[in-house]
């Protein structure tokens, strides 16, 4: 009996000292020294941003499906414009850049109760969003396209998407309010746009619609999709932070504006393009 | 030595023990005797308070126990022994260690005062050589001397047996049998119930018959077996003997 | 059929070698056996706890703070299990702990613990009831208390019982844990997500994630079985 209760702690000794062992684990990397200066610093300024006030964290949220802006390249860690831009605005501040990966509609939602301090995951700007949180400045524009199955005959045009279509879209983007709302598609919403591609492909969805950017790596990937000329509506990217964070927010448009007058934003846009 | 005024036990709708007057002496044998559903183990039970009764009185050495606090309980327990019909010995612990627990946990003997006191007990029965084993490795006879050994071990002043061969195999019965005839030469204080008539007439100071609640008859084994008065217990005594 | 084969393994390598994929999944697994490791032991401690309540509930004289703390236990309990876990891990990352500097394993730890503590406090308060009652009996007429008689006799007995009902709930959360990601823990599920997401070829990391898990599963759950076998050998011995 006693033999086999040192047993079991043995093996709870070795799952933790493996769990000791993992190197790349963003999620747990402590907080070092230059946290205690920084939050000393910040700590007057404390504002609405609890969680980023006292451990020089920096905490993102994003869902990491939506190339160039976040994917994962070794399916951990997270790449991408969006992380690009993170990093800098984490720099500026003198804080260790966290990253949390979720759903997109899960990121929004952490950055609203400030369980995240900002969230970058191409989110587009709208009246609705803006009530909930507080938007950055605007740094990228995006096409809003329609990405089809070649000769599925359904959709022949961006025009042809409209009432009783059947239309995949991420859960809780513009497009998926878009085409509910505005167009009254049937829409089917999906946590990635991996899982969305792979029903149209199943002829389960008339078309996607998605992002332009986004929509390249996808045909890219999938030889018999399609993206069709045109555009359905453009979107305008920003941050969203916490609403009443006004601190954090002119931080982050400080670095923002930075790196688009420099250029930034479009060589990060490239470099996550070309492969 | 033991009271019990006017005991009445009812169990949901079951009134079990009925207006109970009784009194045990030092040094006495009471062998109960009945059929099935009288009562006698409830009786039994109470006197050292593992039933509750329901109205009632219980003394023992002059004080009425029936309402004591648990840790009074727990201390009148320790001078009365206990023998279960199913042995009840702790299957994690050594026979040994199944002996000395309590003694030790109650802070009466220390460790090596309860080895010593449980091997002279195992000697006494012969099983000394089983101190080690485990109580899955004796067999029924075994364990239930085993189970006697260890209520012995701390002293008691009343040994109370519930049907102790009821569920052993014929073979074994003899065994505890004679074991508790021993304790009862020794002086020891003793209440049994049991099916074992043989037992009754060769040990009880007193033989008592219990059916329906009720304490029927009762007398010394000589008058009890040879000229029953009660005719439940003529009945029962024609179908047992 | 040879170009059936190849293109499954170029589908294989895309999402387990390429890049060093294969690390995302072995580290997500090692994430998934922490959660559960950690998430059995507080269940262990709240369910013990929930356990004690509901036994001596049962067990002793009724008095007022032992029927509330009994009550407050069931409705506990009831919550626990009438909701499903997905919805509890929602309520503890994105509203609980929404304030607080939470990390998201921390959290995903105290939700499977939370849950699995009210499928504990059964499983111990079975497994304490299944030791025979005549234990009791023969503790308490040795003059031992009900607590001394607990510790000494009873529980030896009852966590024999336990045990095993305790190792099946580790394995069960090991699968459980699958849903984490939402909360962006990067578990192996999550690794396969990230993965799809990238190939936009959702099969071969899917079937890879299922793969591991089953295999431990099995892994485990034989051990489990070795362990079971072991006790009740220590009961003939």
């Amino acid at each position: 009996m006693k033999k086999m209760v040192s047993l079991a702690c043995v093996m709870a000794l070795a799952v933790s000292m493996m769990a000791g062992c993992s190197s790349k684990s963003e999620e747990t990397k402590a907080a070092e020294t230059t946290a205690d200066t920084v939050a000393e610093t910040t700590a007057e300024t404390a504002g609405e941003s609890a969680a980023a006030g006292d451990s020089g964290k920096l905490i993102m949220a994003t869902e990491a499906g939506f190339a160039p802006y976040e994917y994962t390249e070794d399916g951990e860690t997270v790449v991408g414009v969006d992380v690009d831009i993170a990093n800098e605005i984490a720099k500026a501040m003198g804080k260790e850049l966290e990253i949390q990966n979720m759903t997109f509609d899960g990121a929004l939602l952490a950055v609203q109760q400030g369980v995240v301090d900002f969230a970058a995951a191409g989110i587009s700007v709208t009246p609705d969003r803006q009530e909930e949180m507080d938007f950055t400045i605007e740094y990228a524009t995006s096409k809003q396209v329609v990405v089809v199955k070649k000769d599925a005959g359904k959709i022949g045009s961006v025009d042809d998407v409209k009432e009783g279509t059947v239309v995949g879209v991420q859960m809780g983007t513009t497009g998926d309010f878009y085409c509910t709302d505005d167009l009254g598609c049937e829409v089917k919403q999906f946590s990635k746009y991996a899982e969305a591609a792979l029903e149209l492909k199943n002829d389960k969805l008339d078309c996607i619609v998605m992002d332009s950017l986004p929509a390249e790596q996808l045909v890219a990937a999938n030889d018999d999709l399609e993206i069709l000329d045109g555009e359905l509506f453009t979107d305008k990217y920003a941050i969203a932070v916490k609403k009443g964070n006004t601190e954090l927010l002119d931080q982050i448009n400080e670095v923002l504006q930075q790196l688009i007058d420099e250029g930034k934003i479009d060589e990060y846009t490239i470099n996550h393009t070309t492969k | 030595m033991i009271d019990v005024k006017h005991l009445d036990k009812v169990f949901g709708d079951n009134h079990v023990l009925k207006d109970l007057n009784e009194h045990i002496e030092q040094g006495e044998k009471v062998v109960i005797v009945g059929p099935s559903g009288s009562g006698k183990s409830t009786f039994l039970r109470c006197l050292n308070l593992m039933e509750k009764p329901t109205s009632g009185h219980i003394v023992f050495e002059g004080k009425d126990i029936t309402e004591a606090k648990s840790k009074e309980v727990n201390q009148i327990r320790q001078k009365m022994g206990m023998v279960f019909q199913h042995f009840n010995l702790f299957p994690h612990l050594s026979i040994k260690d199944n002996i000395t627990l309590a003694p030790v946990k109650l802070k009466i003997m220390t460790k090596e005062e309860a080895d010593k006191k449980a091997m002279e007990l195992l000697k006494r029965v012969g099983l000394e050589d089983k101190a080690d084993a485990y109580p899955a490795q004796l067999s029924g006879g075994q364990k239930q001397r085993i189970a006697i050994v260890r209520s012995l071990a701390m002293n008691p002043e009343v040994m109370l047996f519930d049907e102790p061969t009821s569920a052993l195999d014929p073979e074994m019965v003899g065994e505890v049998l004679d074991l508790m005839k021993q304790l009862a030469d020794d002086g020891m204080t003793m209440v049994v119930v049991t099916h074992e008539m043989g037992f009754a007439r060769e040990v009880a100071s007193r033989v008592m018959f219990m059916a329906d609640g009720y304490i029927l008859e009762q007398n010394t084994p000589e008058e009890f077996f040879g000229n029953p008065q009660n005719d439940r217990l003529k009945d029962f005594l024609s179908k047992v003997l | 059929m040879g170009n059936w084969l190849i293109s499954a393994w170029e589908r294989f390598e895309k999402a387990f070698l390429v890049s060093d994929r294969y690390v995302a999944y072995l580290n997500g697994f090692k994430t998934t056996l922490i959660i559960s490791l950690f998430a059995v032991l507080l269940g262990v401690a709240v369910g013990l706890i929930l356990a004690i309540i509901k036994y001596t509930a049962n067990h002793v004289e009724k008095n007022i703070i032992l029927t509330l703390l009994n009550w407050i236990a069931n409705i506990y309990i009831g919550i626990i299990r009438g909701t499903p876990v997905y919805v509890q891990l929602l309520i503890i990352y994105f509203i609980i702990f929404a304030k607080m500097n939470t990390s998201p394993i921390v959290a995903a730890v105290l939700c499977f613990g939370i849950n699995s503590s009210a499928y504990v406090a059964e499983i111990i308060r079975a497994g304490i009831e299944a030791v025979d009652a005549g234990q009791m009996e023969a503790g308490r007429s040795l003059g031992l208390g009900w607590g001394q008689t607990m510790v000494s006799i009873i529980m030896p007995q009852a966590i024999k019982n336990i045990l095993p009902a305790l190792g099946n709930e580790f394995i069960v959360l090991v699968k459980e844990t699958a849903i984490v990601g939402t909360i962006a823990v990067r578990d192996v599920t999550k690794a396969a997500q990230n993965v799809g997401a990238i190939t936009y070829d959702l099969l071969p990391p899917l079937l890879i994630t299922a793969a591991m898990y089953l295999v431990v599963v099995i892994i485990l759950t034989k051990l489990l079985s070795m362990f079971e076998r072991r006790l009740a050998q220590s009961d003939r011995r």
